[in-house]
């Protein structure tokens, strides 16, 4: 069949044969990737890092809140949610991180747990790290936090802590490759950079395409 | 495939002289290009990465077989099913099976050329299924069955009052004096209606800008978020991608991020890259219960046995059309073949036929800025010339041309010929239009003197004014 074929033709194309030693290049490679030289925007951390994520996201019209203990981030929610929709309620998955914050600290705040037949119009994560390189953020899915918040809400609150954020894309890939209680590859890993966006109309820049047209970021720690 | 020569001269000339066209087309240097020397200039390592891409892609394709099977293994192991296809028929055949064995009556879709480049919306729409591409671009296009004019930006031919008006003749439901203040206005309304497709399809159909074959995980690049709603909420999802997406690993797709949005729009990243493994997984309430990856040839294997291997590095990023000439000053629908500008003269003999397409080639002015802004360094111009030489090899062309081509290559190949015989029929046409320095008629020369004036000689040849210039005389 097809597969045959395609593998017959693709080894001719390249005069593969037994023993050419490429299986044990390609063996070696994968298991082992070379360290790629990394952009020198790529090499911070710590505060500068912290710094150059804030700046790429506020670049891109993203309120980014800084707060200092994982106990202010429920108040913290609890302004961006009043502002943005003051009658929905803010629906996340089970994160068991934040599942721990002091929510009754925030009384007026509605928290509601994610249930798939609802199209939720504000929603909460947590970010599994963060990238200061581009402004990124790296969300895992899971029941803990579930990939359709990062897409379908009018607006998406996430939660990143300090020490997850790293300087260049690989070190948050081999942060994710071997955090052992996602098992490897999580289904969906989004990269998350900015509200949704278009330019497909008249080349005009319009935020809120398909996904959410406000993004909202809090620092913690 | 319908791009003929003949087509494409008709376009060309139709393109050149449709006013809105041009204006929209006017925009491109300072829009895209614009935005891409700035990210780069942003950037100091910038051409250290295209030179590091241009390895690993060469490293990937040196080694195809055996990170193809290490994807398939690894696909396979998050619960993806893999199908291979050779052709295009074969392709749409297996993804329209996918569909009628999940009952499925709506489609969505996310922007895909390979899709394009199989006909699949055409052949799923005559199995009856509702096709709706969600891409905004795609969605412009797609309601007046058009195709796409650039690989990224495929409605770039559009301006909003062409949006506008497909609106209202399209959204019949609703009120027809609806007014629209800003391209927000019509944004707003395709996010309404097709919400409405997201939720309700049974289908998800994307493309995938890599695959990744240490993990089996496919990879979109989007600013909309549109493909992530196309691949996240139907209970299936295909994948369709062409041999050449796959990479070794995810340090590898962080490499080629780094180019990808800079040399596409000039953004340091886009909204969204999302890493697709597997389907639903247990205990998960969300994603498709199966996720079909079809994998397509279409020529490419060829391709890859012969001089034009580098056109499979591309990673469609369509900065060569960006800083095209050409495509800057007829549009990608007057190529008439599903990639346009430079890679899609590289690309399109390998894919569609020498004898159909190679004449994209001679759409070129060999000015090299493709090549230039590349992220992974394609000598397009190089490839395109192999492919005006296996057209005139072919015998394509036609007898005059033919002939004229012998005649003048028998004449450049005797230097002690050809140098006198320049030198008397530069003067002599120098002396021929002494008067005004330029012709308004020549013999065989209509084609270009019907539209301006063919400057004429100055009275010596250039290399006659180089030896002069070597000597230290008269410039």
């Amino acid at each position: 069949m097809s597969r045959a074929e395609i593998f017959e033709k693709v080894r001719a194309a390249l005069s593969a044969s037994n023993g050419d030693g490429r299986a044990d290049a390609v063996a070696k490679r994968l298991f082992n990737p070379p360290a790629s030289a990394l952009p020198r925007r790529a090499q911070v951390m710590g505060e500068t890092a912290i710094a150059n994520f804030t700046a790429h996201f506020e670049a891109q019209g993203v309120t980014v809140i800084r707060v200092k203990s994982p106990a202010a981030v429920p108040e913290t929610v609890k302004r961006i949610a009043a502002q943005l929709h003051p009658t929905s309620p803010v629906v996340t998955g089970n994160d068991s991180w934040l599942s721990g914050l002091p929510w009754k600290d925030a009384p007026e705040l509605k928290l509601e747990s994610w249930q798939s037949s609802v199209v939720p119009v504000i929603a909460l994560s947590r970010a599994t790290a963060a990238i200061a390189e581009t402004g990124t953020l790296v969300l895992a899915s899971g029941p803990g936090n579930p990939a359709t918040l990062n897409y379908l809400p009018e607006s998406h609150i996430v939660v990143i802590e300090t020490d997850a954020i790293m300087g260049g894309m690989e070190q948050a890939f081999s942060k994710v490759r071997n955090n052992a209680s996602l098992n490897g590859m999580p289904r969906t890993l989004a990269l998350v950079s900015g509200a949704s966006r278009t330019a497909d109309v008249g080349g005009k820049l319009v935020r809120g395409a398909h996904g959410p047209k406000n993004l909202s970021v809090i620092i913690v720690g | 495939m319908a791009g003929t020569t003949t087509l494409f001269k008709a376009r060309a000339n139709d393109a050149i002289s449709n006013r809105g066209l041009q204006n929209a087309l006017s925009e491109l240097p300072t829009g895209l290009a614009a935005n891409r020397a700035r990210a780069k200039s942003a950037l100091p390592e910038f051409e250290d990465l295209r030179e590091s891409a241009k390895v690993l892609k060469d490293h990937t394709l040196a080694h195809l077989d055996h990170y193809l099977e290490a994807f398939e293994t690894a696909a396979l192991a998050a619960g993806s099913k893999v199908h291979w296809t050779s052709t295009p028929e074969q392709a749409r055949a297996t993804i329209l099976e996918i569909c009628q064995a999940a009952n499925a009556r709506l489609v969505t879709k996310g922007k895909s050329m390979v899709s394009e480049e199989i006909g699949l919306n055409d052949h799923l729409e005559k199995a009856g299924l509702e096709v709706v591409e969600t891409d905004l671009g795609e969605y412009l296009i797609q309601l007046k069955h058009e195709a796409p004019s650039h690989i990224i930006a495929p409605a770039i031919h559009l301006t909003v009052g062409d949006v506008e008006r497909r609106f209202r003749e399209a959204h019949t439901h609703l009120p027809y004096d609806r007014v629209f203040n800003e391209p927000a206005d019509l944004v707003a309304e395709a996010r309404q209606i097709l919400r409405q497709k997201f939720l309700s399809a049974d289908v998800g159909i994307t493309g995938a800008n890599f695959l990744i074959a240490e993990t089996g995980s496919s990879i979109i690049v989007t600013n909309e978020g549109n493909g992530d709603l196309t691949q996240l909420l139907p209970k299936v999802h295909i994948v369709i991608a062409a041999i050449d997406k796959v990479l070794p690993t995810l340090e590898d797709a962080a490499l080629l991020m780094r180019l990808l949005p800079r040399s596409a729009t000039g953004q340091d990243i886009t909204s969204y890259v999302t890493f697709t493994t597997g389907p639903r997984r247990p205990g998960e309430h969300e994603g498709p219960e199966a996720v079909h990856i079809v994998i397509l040839d279409n020529g490419r294997s060829e391709l890859l046995a012969g001089d034009k291997r580098a056109v499979l590095r591309c990673i469609r990023c369509g900065a060569c059309m960006n800083h095209c000439p050409v495509y800057s000053a007829i549009g990608g629908h007057a190529y008439a073949t599903v990639y346009p500008g430079p890679i899609g003269a590289a690309l399109m003999p390998g894919l569609a036929g020498v004898k159909e397409t190679a004449h994209l080639a001679g759409a070129s002015t060999f000015c090299g800025a493709c090549a230039e802004v590349c992220p992974v360094k394609i000598p397009l111009p190089d490839i395109m010339r192999k492919w005006r030489e296996a057209d005139f090899a072919a015998k394509n062309n036609g007898l005059l041309q033919r002939a004229g081509l012998s005649i003048w290559a028998g004449l450049a190949k005797r230097p002690r010929l050809y140098h006198p015989l320049m030198r008397l029929s530069i003067a002599a046409l120098s002396s021929l239009s002494r008067r005004r320095g330029a012709f308004k008629h020549l013999p065989f020369a209509g084609g270009w003197t019907r539209h301006r004036d063919l400057a004429a000689p100055q009275g010596r040849t250039f290399q006659q004014l180089w030896i002069e210039r070597e000597r230290g005389g008269p410039e």
